[in-house]
């Protein structure tokens, strides 16, 4: 079935009830074959309503997104009972549009991960492929739209966490400008970096859907006073006299870097060649601190997350170790028998990295270079209006590989993570597939505040692939 | 490169008790990572001012207005446990 | 041993409530003494998901206390986040400035026994408070109750400037007072609004700075005094003894008078500081600078100033006046309502108005300050004498009527008429020739004459006529 936004209301407008799409959804949704979701959210069957957005459309939620009054988990044992007294302001622009909130995706805990198989509800497979992740953090989400279990999911990038995922599962993932959407109610990991965002089948429906969740908000004051702008007319503008950048850093990386797989050169080649065809302008240019983004990341990230993840300390919710006497033995004990592995990796990196006598040669450094970053595309904006990269060096890999070593997955991350650190907004689009017939997408990276050209940009890719 | 005193250091200040096991373990990712990491002493940051937000935010402040109380049934629902309308714990050290 | 031979270096850390309406990063209300976690949102809970909303109130605040105390404000400065484990605390770090506070580099003069101090005052910076812990008895649990957590405070931090309990005490309730005149807080001690550590070390005249302990939350000015004392004490007879001081943090017992460890310096924390990345700095404007130094009220020092100058009051007099903003509100509308003699109502508000009542409480006091200032210019114009101004204010608090009126209904006009004043002279003398012959060995008899003239006339007589007719009779050569 086509459960793109507007198959779903042509539907509804020929009469088709709400509870004839959504049976067999839920149906697929209960046999939960990939394990994308951790908790189901009883829908009744509403009235389609002309005048709502997202009248009967139905929406997955990332389990890190608060939803009152449904067991919100973050996939951490640490919250597998808590049920939040109030919903993420997404979740409440979500419900105003009339979308159904079918129900909690797996995610990698606290969103820390690329694969998914960082999850105390165990992994996410691949909707193409069990053998292979998702991608992650956002692998539950990016796989309930592939397997077609619901229309679209929001999901939370931090470094990549939408974007990396939607590329291994073959789906359109959106990081908005930092500042677009709200962070209230999503459990943080890293703040100056998180944003939340749409994954679907469409570029036109990620649009339509951060036209919901966009604009300020009073209980959030990094959500920046921006006009939101009706983000999906921009899918009908083509990309006539485009100048699209192509960052030469992202293509001759280091030895320290993975090198870019055969299936993930070709799609981006075919990509630009799809692009200059329907006149876009292609032009190199140069991203000179890209091999720095990475460290710069991981410090700042795992520094904000040991401060934000303090907060889990078996008090006023969450899990509480049973064995605790004293008060130390409480924290140490619930936060040790609560968090996995890749978390307390992280909790531990941030803390050392602001403790006394560090911070200012990791913390500080790497705020320093983060402005270097941001200030290499505030320069390259200046001579192109968007940038066309990889999304990941390779397409998804298999369970197993790279989970013993921390690094090299982080090192994955390459191409997705300094979006986050400059703010910016980007998209990752399918354009391809590799030998064993997994996806492989493009990134679009567009100037602060300038979603709508991914939209133009990302539908042409679409058009060329002869997507209706 | 990191100590196993540093990484126990950590876990007592991140308030995250490890095992053995885990302590090697970590003091080998750890330690990787933050040699990954050093690849940062070689751009030069002299006089470039931190990034703490990516984007300008404007300050928009809240009325001093009674907004957003929750009900006390609300405040201890997720408690793992509670007595008399306040959260419970071990004895804290250092009050009397 | 001898306390003379040591020095007491003392510093302040002093935690001010201010007082709004609702928390710093919540709209909670931040009324005290409610029933447990009644005051609570889901951001003082620290509730995954949740983010701080910055208070309106709390940066104008700020501003005003560091103008106040004569200090630089940093237009540009910012939140960070202060990380440590307890139960009352619940994200696992504290909202507080740290490299850039709102303000830094200010002093304070103030006046102890007539001589003029001056206590320098590193920083002022805004922070949340913390939820509050109790325990339950006989068991090894504590409860946790966050109706105070998320309260907003700002914390003045002093250099180590004093060198006695007095000085601190001194320090402080000039804070206090200004803090209160600012309008900021509301400067409740008991019930914590105002709360002050206090870091005392101790010293050989004249060496190096000793080691210096923390004492913690002391909620009382008297608790304050007596628990520097004991703390110096206790450092000077412990070196004395050979013995070394311990950089630690120790609570008051105001039961037994003593101080006591509440954690060592090997304990402590470290804090990880780092800027908020969920609040924006904070920028303030020249404009709204200006506009905040604008709304300044004029403060005790200017006060004391300004009394001695126009009003030619004493130091004493204008510092009890100007010490609370109601007696000072209540001295200058009394003078506002009769101009006349300042020295002479300045000295009936601190003899008899704050015996009637608190200062802080003289806002509501039956006699207004514009009854007192009928009755001072009754006492002026000799329409009273100053002992039946005395029976007239004692009547006027039970009464809403005037001093004119309490006067006119009850005949308590001064008698000034010399012809009634001789005559009752006159037989006093016939009646009393001994006491006459007594006066002449004895001038001091006077006293005695006198008051028997105002005893016959009921207290009404002028007594400067009084006075003078006396003299001039009894000194008559005898006929
Ligand atoms: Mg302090
Ligand atoms: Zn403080």
């Amino acid at each position: 079935m086509d459960l793109s936004f507007k198959a779903l209301r042509r539907s509804y407008e020929n009469g088709k009830s709400v509870a004839s799409v959504l049976e067999p959804l839920q149906a697929a949704q209960k046999e939960n074959r990939h394990n994308a979701f951790i908790t189901l959210n009883a829908v009744d069957y509403p009235d389609f309503d002309p005048s709502k957005k997202l009248s009967g459309i139905p929406i997955a939620l990332k389990d890190n997104i608060v939803t009152k009054g449904i067991r919100t988990t973050a996939a951490s044992k640490m919250l597998s009972n808590f049920i939040p007294p109030y919903d993420a302001t997404v979740v409440t622009k979500l419900k105003n549009a009339g979308a159904l909130l079918v129900g909690k995706n797996n995610l990698d805990e606290f969103a820390m991960g690329s694969s998914n198989e960082n999850s105390a509800f165990g992994k996410v497979l691949n909707a193409h492929d069990s053998a292979y992740v998702p991608g992650g953090s956002s692998g539950g989400s990016a796989t309930a739209v592939a397997a077609n279990l619901c229309a679209a999911a929001l999901g939370s990038d931090t470094g990549g966490s939408i974007r990396q995922p939607a590329n291994y599962s073959g789906v359109v993932g959106l990081k908005p400008t930092y500042g677009r959407v709200s962070r209230y109610g999503l459990i943080a990991f890293a703040s100056s970096l998180d944003q939340i965002g749409p994954l679907s089948h469409k570029v036109e429906d990620a649009a339509t859907l951060l036209e919901v969740i966009s604009g300020y908000d009073k209980n959030d004051m990094t959500s920046a006073k921006k006009e939101v702008p009706k983000f999906a007319k921009f899918c009908e503008q083509g990309v006539e006299g485009m100048r699209v950048g192509v960052p030469q850093e992202y293509f001759d990386i280091d030895v320290d870097n993975p090198h870019l797989s055969k299936g993930v050169e070709e799609t981006i080649r075919a990509s630009i060649v799809a692009l200059e065809k329907a006149g876009a302008i292609i032009e190199k240019v140069s991203l000179p601190h890209t091999s720095y983004a990475v460290a710069t990341y991981y410090l700042i990230a795992t520094a904000e997350s040991s401060s934000n993840l303090s907060r889990f300390d078996g008090v006023r919710f969450g899990h509480r170790s049973s064995s605790a006497q004293t008060l130390d033995e409480l924290y140490q004990k619930s936060r040790s028998e609560g968090f996995g592995e890749e978390v307390k990796r992280r909790i531990m990196l941030g803390t050392y990295v602001l403790s006394a006598g560090f911070y200012d040669a990791y913390y500080r450094k790497a705020q320093r270079v983060r402005t270097l970053i941001t200030r290499d595309f505030e320069e390259v904006f200046q001579e192109v209006d968007m940038l066309l990269t990889p999304v990941t060096p390779s397409p998804a890999f298999r369970f197993g590989e790279k989970s013993e070593d921390p690094l090299q997955m982080y090192l994955e991350d390459i191409f997705t993570i300094s979006c986050n650190l400059a703010g910016l907004p980007g998209m990752s689009i399918p354009f391809g597939e590799s030998e064993a017939g997994l996806p492989i997408g493009v990134q679009l990276l567009s100037p602060w505040w300038e979603e709508g050209r991914l939209f133009q940009a990302g539908r042409q890719l679409e058009l060329s692939r002869g997507v209706e | 490169m990191i100590d196993r005193s540093e990484v126990v250091k950590m876990a007592a200040l991140s308030k995250l008790e490890l095992g053995e096991e885990e302590i090697a373990h970590h003091q080998d990712t750890l330690g990787q990572i933050l040699d990954y990491i050093k690849t940062l002493d070689d751009v030069d940051t002299t006089g470039v001012q931190p990034t703490i937000h990516p984007i300008h935010l404007e300050l928009l402040l809240r009325e001093d207005v009674v907004d957003g109380v929750l009900s006390r049934e609300d405040v201890l629902k997720n408690a793992p446990q509670s007595q008399n309308g306040k959260f419970a714990v071990p004895k804290m050290i250092g009050d009397t | 041993m001898s306390m003379q031979d040591w020095e007491i270096v003392i510093g302040c850390e002093v935690h001010c409530q201010l007082d709004t309406q609702t928390k710093i990063f919540s709209g909670a209300p931040t009324t005290f003494g409610m029933e447990a976690n009644t005051q609570v949102a889901s951001v003082d809970l620290g509730l995954p998901g949740v983010l701080p909303v910055l208070n309106e109130k709390v940066i104008g605040f700020a501003i005003k206390a560091g103008l106040a105390l004569e200090c630089t404000i940093n237009q540009v400065n910012e939140f960070a986040r202060k990380n440590y484990f307890y139960p009352d605390l619940p994200k696992g770090y504290q909202i507080s400035q740290a490299e850039l506070p709102i303000c830094e580099h200010g002093k304070l003069d103030f006046f102890l026994n007539g001589q003029s101090k001056r206590v320098g005052i590193t920083r002022i910076h805004m922070e949340e408070d913390a939820g509050k812990s109790s325990h339950l008895s006989g068991k090894p649990i504590s409860l946790v109750d966050l109706n105070r957590a998320g309260t907003p405070l700002v914390e003045i931090v002093s250099e180590p400037d004093m060198g006695s309990a007095d000085e601190v005490v001194a320090y402080l309730k000039e804070l206090r007072a200004i803090v209160l005149y600012l309008g900021i807080c509301d400067g409740n001690m008991e019930e914590g609004s105002f709360r002050c550590d206090a870091n005392v070390s101790v010293r050989k005249r004249g060496a190096e700075l000793g080691t210096r302990c923390e004492l913690k939350n002391i909620n009382s000015f008297k608790f304050i005094k007596d628990a520097i004392n004991y703390e110096a004490f206790r450092q000077v007879e412990l070196i004395e003894a050979g013995g070394l001081v311990r950089q630690e943090t120790r609570l008051y017992n105001p039961d037994r008078g003593i101080t006591f460890t509440m954690r060592t310096k090997e304990e402590a924390h470290d804090y990880r500081y780092f800027p908020d990345p969920d609040l924006p700095s904070i920028v303030i404007s020249d404009e709204e600078l200006e506009a905040i130094r604008k709304e300044l009220p004029e403060l005790p020092a200017e006060k004391r100033e300004r009394y001695q100058s126009s009003f030619s009051l004493s130091v004493y007099d204008s510092e009890v006046l100007a010490a609370d903003k109601h007696v000072a509100q209540y001295f200058e509308t009394s003078i506002d309502a009769f101009s006349k003699t300042p020295k002479i109502t300045a000295n009936w508000i601190i003899n008899e108005v704050l015996r009637e009542t608190k200062a802080s409480d003289v806002g509501h006091f039956t006699i207004t300050p514009t009854r007192l200032a009928g009755l001072i210019a009754l006492l002026d114009d000799k329409t009273i004498n100053g002992k039946i101004a005395k029976t007239v204010f004692e009547k006027m608090l039970t009464t809403a009527a005037s001093a004119e009126e309490i006067v006119s209904a009850e005949g308590l006009r001064q008698v000034s008429d010399s012809g009634a004043i001789e005559s009752v002279v006159d037989r006093l003398i016939e009646e009393n020739p001994d006491k006459v012959e007594q006066y002449r060995a004895k001038p001091k008899m006077l006293g005695w004459f006198v008051g028997q003239v105002m005893k016959a006339m009921k207290g009404k007589a002028n007594p400067a006529i009084v006075n003078d007719i006396l003299v001039k009779k009894l000194n008559e050569e005898p006929k």
